[in-house]
């Protein structure tokens, strides 16, 4: 009985290992493991697609680098680079004074502006939400939650954030009544837009923010890279093709 | 956009195909549990007293501590700088999520098995033990031989129900990406936009993996029952037509001092 359980643990644990514990060493991008539509998601096949992952897989061939885009729990994803247990960061990360003491930023490559959303059936105007004590959805950990509570009881504005770990649930609770509305930026709220039964109400009031790749601060290699590829990204018409195919042209 | 969509469907598959990353976590993390918490019982029962003093530090830290806790402590404090010194050392990477997940979710389980199988030794009577050794056992020869064949019998139910706990606890293994079934439905929701039908798979599939797993753990019970042992066991109660009183357990004690009736 012993002997067979020895055994049957050695067998486990030799079928694990190969194929569950090791890949290959490779240059790893950490996405939000929420995913962040339509920057770096993964379609119904599972496979990683967004615009950040097309992105980084044109520079990645001009380069000859070799990319795997793997997700990481977003609260956790400035640790992991730090401690190098991804390479990079390229997943709609918002350039902010206290990340940039951690990691090391491209050039950016997109500037977003935060939306308010509301139900669609909802009477609230913007200034209604912003400065009527309203409950405002947003996801833990993003700039966008620090901007909204650092501006709040300034000019007027009055209202209070609730937490989410996930864009889409405060969503999905501006929809049942639980909270008023909810902020994202303009981006994700298009793509939102085309499946929830939510509107636009207008914009945050809070600074635009820079969208940029990250990377440990002792790689400069890989920061040159990325540096150059982007560049050279931005300058070749496959730029305007891979905004066109996520709609990042199509504003509110 | 229908239940039935083409796309929504393959958002299914590959949901399921997540079900091969919880087995191997949960089967991952019972066998570790049970490498680490058989021994542990053992020097709980029959150990000597400074063993002992450590397994129960060992079994309260990892009782006391939420397994959320628990995941994110071996996560950032073990496992991502092991990974970082593997990978500047030797090159290899390692799959963090899933290492740190089955692992913390094993040692874990390890403190609660542990207690299991204690509850099962103790069941056994003291002197089996104490007769291997008068008979020339070792100590170790009377615990396998012994010991162990009827120990992990009774605990066999009790495993089964650590099973279902350690196959929902899983879930919480999301929060670090490990890529099972619940971070692919979390996935899948950003991806669609879509919760509720989502997360009714989600159930499915973990009731489907419990009722399999309980079922298993039944089949093997039934295999290695030994009439009189265990549940069935010692315990005698008389049957619907027996006669009360015949047991010799349930008679009265013959020395027993008859009770002074009241003045």
């Amino acid at each position: 009985m012993f002997k067979k359980l020895l055994l049957m643990t050695v067998l486990a644990v030799m079928a694990m290992s190969p194929a569950a514990l090791m890949a290959q060493a490779e240059i790893i991008n950490g996405f939000d493991a929420d995913s962040f539509k339509p920057f770096a998601y993964m379609d119904e096949n599972g496979v990683p697609i967004g615009f950040d992952i097309d992105c980084v897989n044109w520079i990645a061939q001009k380069k000859g680098l070799t990319v795997s885009h793997q997700p990481y729990a977003w609260d956790s994803i400035i640790e992991l680079l730090q401690n190098k247990n991804i390479n990079m960061i390229a997943s709609g990360l918002s350039v902010t004074p206290e990340r940039a003491e951690r990691v090391a930023f491209t050039i950016p490559y997109w500037s977003i502006k935060q939306v308010v959303l509301v139900a669609k059936d909802s009477a609230l105007t913007l200034d209604e939400v912003l400065t009527g004590g309203k409950k405002i959805g947003l996801q833990l950990g993003t700039s966008d939650l620090a901007s909204m509570d650092s501006s709040n009881g300034q000019n007027g504005r009055k209202y209070e954030t609730v937490g989410y770990t996930s864009v889409d649930l405060a969503a999905e609770d501006v929809i049942n009544g639980r909270i008023d509305a909810v902020v994202m930026n303009d981006d994700r709220g298009f793509a939102i837009l085309k499946n929830q039964p939510l509107k636009f109400l207008g914009y945050a009031g809070i600074p635009d923010e820079d969208f940029a790749y990250a990377v440990s601060k002792d790689d400069a290699e890989l920061l040159n890279a990325l540096n150059e590829g982007l560049q050279e990204l931005m300058t070749d018409p496959a730029w305007k093709e891979l905004i066109a195919k996520y709609e990042l042209d199509q504003k509110l | 956009m229908s239940i039935f969509d083409s796309s929504l469907i393959s958002a299914a598959f590959w949901i399921a195909k997540g079900t091969g990353l919880t087995v191997a976590l949960i089967v991952g993390a019972m066998f570790l549990g049970l490498i680490v918490g058989l021994p542990m019982a053992a020097i709980q029962v029959y150990g000597p007293r400074w063993a002992r003093f450590l397994v129960m530090v060992y079994v309260w830290f990892f009782r006391g501590i939420p397994i959320l806790v628990l995941l994110f402590l071996f996560y950032f404090g073990v496992f991502s700088p092991l990974e970082a010194w593997l990978t500047k050392f030797f090159g290899v990477r390692i799959n963090l999520p899933f290492l740190a997940s089955v692992t913390t979710l094993g040692l874990a389980s390890g403190a609660y098995q542990s207690q299991i199988f204690r509850g099962a030794m103790l069941s056994l009577h003291m002197g089996q033990y104490e007769a291997a050794l008068s008979l020339g056992f070792t100590r170790l020869g009377a615990l396998v031989n012994i010991i162990l064949p009827q120990a992990l019998r009774i605990a066999i139910p009790a495993w089964a129900n650590e099973y279902s706990i350690l196959l929902k606890d899983s879930a919480i293994a999301y929060v670090l990406g490990t890529l099972e079934i619940m971070s692919r439905i979390k996935l899948m929701v950003a991806t669609f936009h879509m919760h509720v039908p989502f997360y009714i798979l989600a159930g499915f599939i973990y009731y489907f993996l419990t009722w399999l797993g309980i079922k298993a753990l039944k089949k093997l019970e039934a295999k290695t029952r030994i009439p009189g042992l265990g549940s069935d066991g010692d315990a005698h109660f008389p049957e619907a037509n027996e006669e009360i009183g015949t047991d010799e357990r349930l008679e009265e004690n013959p020395n027993a001092k008859p009770v002074p009736k009241p003045a």
